[in-house]
């Protein structure tokens, strides 16, 4: 299987929390967030830092296997990733709208994807 | 055009939008909340003395919630802060979302480095982060240990 590919999200540099997104994301933001308001929250996050943000009731939870998932404010809209060197980093590989309020199998089995992508470092940045 | 440049024209087209301002300030009331109940109180904390319920709270803080002055009043002033609305240009820096608070501070720098951050600068100490004004009002980057020393 290819490695993942993640490309920068934002042009902008005043980020305290730098936003690497796979080709997935990228296609599913720009169909899924075509208003900019999902992309919009996340660049708040980035110039934040993602550590503000994260926690038990907070906008960017844990999932399991030390992935985290954000959530889109009024859809069931989840953007899927990890951390690399602390919070500074984040590598987002995968998107989904949910079926419903619990994942369902599918889901669970791409969040397992990201996680085993994160574990085996099967990823890595370009340059675009 | 480029992946990237895509994602920048959503939010171009975003920044453009009348909405986008009302959304940029939930994300500000949020932002506020987090960074003053970090350590000091939880939501179900904030909650009970702002007289409100904590999924309400939950809902603000996760940005889903629309309030009203008079709410956002009321959770500023249970964190023991106050608030007033900065408004600003499209093009300028928008101005740190928190600098006022117990540990504000107006001081001088004492940086030996002339160019970074200016000789005479304000400094607003937050919780935990250091913003610098030099006398035009524009945002210095600040390094405390690196460029100035601080002395109160």
């Amino acid at each position: 299987m290819a490695r993942t590919a993640v490309y920068l999200l934002f042009i902008e540099t005043n980020v305290v929390t730098t936003i690497w997104a796979s080709n997935r994301v990228f296609k599913i933001l720009r169909k899924h967030d075509k208003q900019g308001l999902f992309l919009e929250r996340i660049r708040r996050f980035a110039q934040d830092g993602f550590a503000l943000w994260q926690g038990p009731d907070r906008p960017i939870r844990a999932e399991w296997n030390e992935v985290y998932r954000i959530g889109h404010p009024s859809t069931l809209f989840r953007l899927i990733g990890f951390y690399v060197g602390g919070q500074s980093c984040f590598v987002a590989c995968d998107a989904f709208l949910k079926s419903g309020q619990k994942l369902g199998r599918e889901e669970r089995q791409r969040v397992n994807e990201v996680a085993r992508i994160r574990a085996e470092g099967d990823w890595y940045k370009e340059k675009e | 055009m480029s992946k990237r440049d895509q994602i920048a024209q959503i939010l171009k087209r975003f920044d453009e939008h009348h909405d986008s301002v009302g959304i940029s300030l939930r994300i500000d009331l949020a932002s506020i909340i987090l960074r003053a109940i970090d350590d000091r109180m939880s939501q179900k904390e904030l909650a009970a003395a702002a007289k409100m319920s904590q999924s309400y709270v939950s809902r603000v803080v996760n940005t889903v919630q629309n309030c009203e002055f008079d709410v956002a009043g009321r959770l500023l002033h249970a964190l023991g802060l106050r608030g007033r609305l900065v408004a600003y240009a499209p093009d300028q820096t928008p101005p740190p979302v928190m600098w006022t608070g117990k540990s504000a501070n107006t001081i001088v720098s004492t940086s030996t480095n002339e160019q970074t951050p200016p000789k005479e600068c304000t400094f607003v100490k937050t919780y935990g982060e250091i913003f610098a004004f030099d006398t035009t009002g524009t945002t210095v980057p600040v390094v405390p240990s690196k460029d100035i020393r601080l002395t109160y």
